[in-house]
């Protein structure tokens, strides 16, 4: 049977249930807030936003489909939303810093391959950056093609071209 | 250095993320109160406010015509009156059905594209509703202030009527031309301010986002 929506009568029990899968996945919303915003300010911004959403959402989660599944797709939708509406300030930041600074702070000489990920995520758009988010966290192509609402052929032509930017964009920090 | 060689630094991203996890934590359950979403509200209050606008515009110019049927003046400007609140309220309601149906937990592609389609319908339908105030205010004032007890019939009405036409089509003229002009010449970043101050956002941009998604999809 599917269990589809939440009853939201016993509001409290509602929230505990929410507040112990928002535990199980709480990197979730940590990572696509990283993926999208480089400032502290626009970061606890986003957060909110995305909270909001994932809890305004929760009523219509059917407990039949993998929970993480649900929370990206949420996570990443306002996430790009946030994106398109914040574009010319987030512009003018990724000129100025770089777009995840904060993924590679205090060994940003040591580790490359932190620079590597924050020179990449900087130069794609939302629609890609969500890609890359999905594939490095180990979700199957299925999983992204559900996420995103692609074929899984359409993730596998689009996985394997941002493979080939990410040598690319490499070889130039490499050559600079 | 190959994509898969990146995770290894994803992976450090999220013990990274963790000193940060409280407040997020924090924000997570502060904000299960909140029940709309931010990006979408003001969209559906301008929505809604013109909803009312327009029927009180298509109330206002039905109210007018029906009696007057037999002073063309009146029947023309009370029919456009009319006619354009109910352009209003079908434009409201459509573009409120289109926010309202956005599902934030779907595929992500289909929720942007839904949005960006929005988006562009709310500013194209922001020029179309916009641009003809230049005339629109001729009968929508003949309405108001008949109601209001002036006898406009007094003078000659060619004597007023046919000069503000002319001001107003040649101010639409201008409008159109002169908006044409400063995009084709100006900086983008004067174009983009002269999109937003004319229909709140940009039309080329918003066209742009939905060629993106598009395309994403397509490749």
């Amino acid at each position: 049977m599917t269990n589809s929506g939440h009853n939201f009568a016993d509001l409290p029990a509602a929230q505990a249930e929410f507040s112990a899968k928002l535990e199980q996945h709480r990197g979730i919303v940590s990572k696509i807030v990283f993926t999208y915003c480089s400032n502290p300010e626009d970061r606890k911004e986003l957060a909110q936003e995305i909270a909001a959403q994932l809890w305004r959402s929760y009523r219509t989660y059917d407990s039949d489909r993998a929970f993480s599944t649900w929370m990206y797709r949420v996570a990443l939708n306002v996430a790009i939303s946030w994106v398109r509406r914040h574009a010319r300030r987030i512009r003018h930041v990724v000129e100025v810093g770089g777009a995840v600074d904060d993924i590679a702070a205090p060994e940003r000489a040591q580790d490359s391959r932190a620079q590597v990920l924050r020179s990449v995520i900087a130069t794609l758009d939302p629609m890609n950056r969500a890609l890359l988010a999905l594939y490095l966290e180990a979700r199957s192509y299925r999983e992204i093609s559900e996420i995103l609402g692609i074929s899984e052929t359409n993730v596998a032509t689009k996985i394997s071209r941002l493979k080939r930017r990410v040598v690319k964009q490499t070889q130039d920090l490499e050559r600079e | 250095m190959n994509l898969d060689e990146l995770k290894p630094a994803w992976n450090e991203l999220e013990h990274r993320v963790i000193a940060q996890q409280t407040v997020i934590d924090e924000l997570l359950l502060k904000q299960t109160s909140r029940d709309v979403q931010k990006s979408i509200k003001p969209l559906m209050f301008g929505q809604i406010a013109q909803i009312v606008i327009g029927v009180a515009l298509a109330g206002l110019g039905a109210q007018f015509w029906i009696p007057r049927t037999e002073i063309s003046l009146f029947l023309v400007s009370g029919l456009i009156t009319h006619v354009y609140g109910v352009a209003l309220i079908i434009n409201g309601i459509r573009v409120l059905r289109k926010v309202l149906a956005v599902n934030f937990s779907g595929p992500v592609l289909v929720v942007q594209k839904g949005i960006a389609e929005i988006e562009s319908t709310y500013v194209t339908s922001g020029w179309v509703l916009g641009l003809p105030w230049w005339l629109l205010w001729i009968p929508i004032s003949i309405v108001i202030l008949t109601f209001a007890g002036f006898d406009l019939l007094r003078v000659e009405p060619c004597a007023w009527l046919i000069p503000n036409i002319v001001i107003g089509v040649l101010g639409m003229v201008a409008t159109v031309f002169g908006y044409r002009y400063l995009r084709s010449t100006a900086n983008p970043e004067i174009q983009s301010r002269l999109d937003r101050m004319v229909a709140g956002v940009s039309i080329q941009e918003a066209k742009a986002r939905l060629a993106d998604f598009e395309q994403f999809e397509r490749e």
